[in-house]
């Protein structure tokens, strides 16, 4: 009766946190704000309270509401209790650099250890240069398979095949329970193998608790019929109908571009390193030069270690950074472009649609991989249509977010079968029951309870 | 007998807002107004798509921007099919109403060789919007004073100043050698505007104006179930009809409501509003409340009044980077700090805009009060409305709209029944319904002349038949 778990978040979407407490130790995985892209509070027109953006962010349900984490100060006039009082040996660890995963650890007191994968740390430091991110304290670095001791918790970060640099899996060892958090996972990336031997290699351990990312388990992600279900949700390594990999969405590209004579755009996310990496590949293959927006060529530059060509947008706007992209890099002017659309394969953000319409004119083809707008649903992502229909362009997506990052229910099975705990719990997707647990016990616990861990079960309240 | 005299409309007949009329006489052109209209398809300007240097050519590429010849610089529209104001034969002159953006949004790209006439209220609102980051996108910061007739070649214009407070709200009378035409902008009736729409009345009647181009937004849909809840049947009339509140009424329900709070009252008015933020004078001066206003507003009512008021500085401000115009605040203004409205509630009108919104999570623990006038969002088909009413939530905060109440609506615009009396009072030949996506109804309840013209065609007037007709 000494391991506790408590799922402060995430038990029926994004945004997940989870806490391990024993004896006067906490370990804490996950810090991210949920991920609400229809219903954002800064929608571009509110502006950020830096002086009280840990308060906002509390009571704006993207902080996390756990004691002894914030700073006196910044917790302003809400009840909670200060980073001061910490009773605790006290550490966070990050799964990955997405946002539904990390966006608050800069609120964290100082006096707490985050820790993030080498990689991740490199790209929160660059992301913070060119202030994608804001920058208010200091971070830790883990490598994979270095066992990190927070008090009486052990933590060993394991690789994790997602779409983000850096992204882990964590098994975790108290005095009486083993626990593994597995992040964000997949199976059908480049890393596929990779990533099946790390759960060989935590499988080793007897398992207590999984607690397992489901997003794919949210019914709206994916389009299968009634009898289909079945198949979609027994244990198998296969990739079955309808399923895409990482290699088919690359092969696709490579398709498209092999016959395609004009100016060729892609949109992604740039904490992909390696989508970058391989599209630069691509590029190439094709006689290509692959041109980059002054943030992503600095992301590049920094984790990847290699030059590329960049494109300034026409805008008034001059970070500090820019100097160091002009000096490692070889710009590409507009006109150079427009000379030669055949030469260069493109990116492009939202935030520079606008640099779409010199190419008017110009056939061209657009590939949507997984940059913002993100969801069909958002206003933004039909007027980005709206743009390309009007360029006359063609537009390529692939399946969905989840389908591309996420596990597939089958696969998931299949690795809760390898890993064989004795009770799981499903995180990180708004459909969390349609999950199969294979032979552990399906837990449901709720938000915001201490449960004990005793044994493989869950109990929420021990008789005295 | 078809007129030389043409006429097209190149947006706004069937939006709210967003009109540009182009009259050519020969070698002389008058456009009436020049303002943006809300574009989803394309809204790119919400805060996620940095504008680019060439904000002009992105403009008409996405349909911003109107694509008239004539109007830009040269070196704005380079390579563009687009004849530059440069290389224009005609003489040019842009008149605006008043200084709402579905009016004048645009009148910044214009070229500095046209003159735009712009009331002088309007240019000082304008300036210190613009010192505040809240103009116009502007490569021009020359206006003319709007004077009471004018030539433009062969082109006069007579200007009609409806209501001489805040910005000033014009209508404009065009005359040209073969046609007589009024351009509403926006109609009013209430308060100052009434004897000033009168007077503009009865000099159109003895005129016997050809053409009237009148607004129908009380035509909206939304508007109309509004107005036409007690009666069957639209009917001209001055007066407000049944569920419909005059300015004076609204006015004394406001203050009413103040003065029965016990509580903080927070307020959103449209900052370049200068009759509402006289409203809120009064409202504070007879509640024996402080007004609060927040810097930029106070920053305009600073040029505008040449007054001083209380101010308190948002927490989205850094210390370290005040703006120059915040700078300019401190020093001309008292300024307060939020634990003196915290521990007074009572006796605070606090001014909240929506870019500040957060500001209401400080007041969580007290009674608080949102009185919504004219600020954005204006209403529940604004996205916007969502988030207000999501911060309202989270800082248990009371809404109230201070146009709806139970002894009936306040409207912004003169409604159908009025637009109907006005349009029967001017008796034009013919009437041009624009401003509204309900302009075929407006017409068919008039009971005039009417002629629903099409965006980008050019028209003539024929005098006997009293039509337009396509050029």
């Amino acid at each position: 009766m000494k391991t506790k778990v408590n799922f402060i978040r995430g038990l029926h979407g994004m945004g997940v946190v989870i806490m391990i407490t024993c004896h006067k130790s906490r370990a804490i995985f996950d810090f991210g704000a949920p991920f609400e892209p229809l219903s954002q509070i800064y929608d571009g027109t509110v502006l950020i309270r830096n002086k009280k953006r840990i308060k906002d962010a509390l009571l704006l349900n993207q902080a996390p509401m756990v004691d002894y984490i914030y700073s006196k100060e910044s917790l302003d006039d809400i009840n909670l209790k200060p980073a001061e009082d910490n009773p605790f040996t006290t550490a966070v660890f990050i799964s990955h650099c997405h946002k539904d995963h990390m966006s608050e650890i800069d609120k964290i007191d100082p006096a707490i250890p985050v820790y993030l994968h080498h990689s991740g740390l490199k790209l929160k430091q660059t992301l913070e240069t060119i202030q994608e991110e804001s920058y208010f304290r200091k971070y830790s670095g883990f490598e994979y398979n270095q066992k990190i001791t927070v008090g009486d918790i052990e933590v060993t970060p394991y690789f994790s095949d997602h779409t983000c640099i850096g992204s882990a899996s964590f098994l975790i060892q108290t005095e009486d329970s083993t626990i593994i958090y597995s992040g964000d996972i997949r199976f059908h990336g480049l890393e596929s193998a990779r990533a099946w031997q790390t759960v060989k290699q935590m499988s080793q351990h007897k398992i207590d608790l999984l607690i397992v990312d489901s997003t794919t388990a949210s019914a709206s992600a994916f389009v299968y019929s009634e009898n289909e279900t079945g198949e979609l949700n027994s244990p198998s390594k296969e990739i079955l109908k309808g399923m895409i990999t990482e290699q088919m969405i690359f092969d696709d590209v490579r398709k498209q571009l092999q016959n395609h004579q004009g100016i060729a755009v892609f949109n992604l996310y740039h904490r992909d390193i390696r989508m970058l990496e391989n599209l630069i590949r691509i590029a190439k293959e094709h006689q290509r030069k692959a041109l980059f927006e002054p943030s992503t060529a600095y992301i590049i530059n920094e984790l990847l270690n290699m030059s590329v060509n960049v494109m300034f947008p026409d805008n008034n706007l001059y970070y500090e950074f820019y100097k160091e992209v002009m000096k490692n890099n070889t710009v590409v002017s507009k006109e150079e472009v427009l000379n030669n659309p055949n030469g260069y394969f493109i990116q492009n953000t939202y935030r520079n649609i606008l640099e779409l319409t010199d190419y008017d004119g110009i056939k061209g083809i657009y590939f949507h991989l997984f940059g913002e707008p993100l969801l069909k649903g958002q206003k933004h992502y039909q007027i980005m249509k709206n743009v390309i229909a009007r360029l006359k362009w063609d537009f390529f997506s692939y399946s969905n977010l989840f389908s591309f990052s996420h596990a597939y229910p089958s696969h998931l099975a299949y690795y809760i079968r390898k890993l064989k705990p004795k009770a799981v719990v499903a995180v990180h997707s708004r459909n969390p029951e349609a999950l199969n647990p294979v032979n552990a016990k399906h837990y449901r616990p709720h938000e915001n309870i201490d449960y004990y861990l005793i044994d493989g079960q869950l109990i929420e309240k021990i008789e005295e | 007998m078809k007129t030389e005299t043409v006429i097209t409309f190149y947006s706004g007949l069937d939006t709210v807002g967003g009109v540009v009329m182009e009259v050519i006489y020969r070698s002389s052109r008058v456009i009436m107004e020049i303002g943006t209209v809300f574009n989803p398809g394309f809204n790119l300007y919400d805060g996620n798509v940095n504008p680019r240097k060439s904000f002009l050519r992105d403009g008409l590429w996405i349909d911003d921007i109107a694509r008239i010849d004539g109007l830009y610089p040269e070196k704005e529209i380079k390579g563009l099919n687009l004849l530059s104001a440069e290389k224009s034969q005609l003489q040019t002159a842009i008149f605006i109403t008043h200084l709402h953006l579905d009016h004048m949004g645009n009148m910044g790209i214009i070229s500095e060789d046209i003159d735009v006439y712009l009331s002088k209220n309007a240019q000082i609102i304008e300036k210190a919007l613009e010192d505040v980051g809240d103009g116009v996108f502007s490569i021009r910061n020359k206006y003319r004073d709007i004077p009471e007739e004018v030539r433009i070649g062969d082109i006069y214009v007579k200007s009609f100043c409806l209501n001489a407070e805040s910005y000033q709200d014009y209508s404009f009378y065009l005359e040209t050698p073969d046609l007589k035409l009024h351009y509403t902008g926006d109609v009013f009736v209430y308060g100052a505007y009434r004897e000033n729409i009168i007077r503009e009345i009865q000099f159109l009647k003895e005129k016997e104006i050809d053409i009237l181009v009148c607004e129908g937004t009380g035509f909206l849909d939304s508007w109309l179930r509004q107005t036409t809840r007690y009666e069957k049947e639209l009917f001209p009339a001055l007066e407000p009809v049944q569920g419909v509140i005059t300015e004076q009424r609204l006015l004394e329900r406001t203050q009413q409501i103040i003065d029965d709070y016990d509580g903080l009252i927070i307020f959103n008015y449209y900052h370049r509003e200068m009759c509402h933020a006289l409203n809120w004078f009064d409202f504070a001066r007879k509640s024996g409340k402080t007004l609060v206003f927040e810097p930029k507003s106070a920053y305009i009512l600073n040029r505008f009044f040449k007054d001083s008021y209380t101010v308190m500085i948002p927490d989205t401000y850094s210390e370290n980077n005040y703006p120059e115009y915040l700078k300019q605040v401190i020093r001309e203004n008292n300024i307060i700090d939020k634990k003196e409205v915290l521990a007074n509630p009572n006796n605070y009108l606090v001014q909240n805009t929506f870019e500040n919104i957060l500001e209401l999570l400080d007041y969580r623990n007290i009674k608080t009060l949102y009185l919504h006038h004219s600020g954005t969002p204006l209403g529940d088909y604004d996205p916007q409305f969502k988030i207000l009413e999501t911060i309202l939530k989270k800082a248990d905060i009371d809404y109230r709209h201070i146009y709806q109440g139970e002894d009936g609506q306040f409207f912004s615009h003169a409604t159908a029944n009025q637009l109907l009396w006005y349009i029967g009072e001017v008796n034009a030949k013919l009437l041009i319904p624009s401003h509204c996506p309900q302009r075929k109804l407006l017409g068919e309840s008039s009971k005039a002349n009417y002629c629903l013209c099409q965006q980008g065609v050019a028209y003539s007037y024929n005098h006997q038949k009293q039509q337009l007709e396509v050029v």
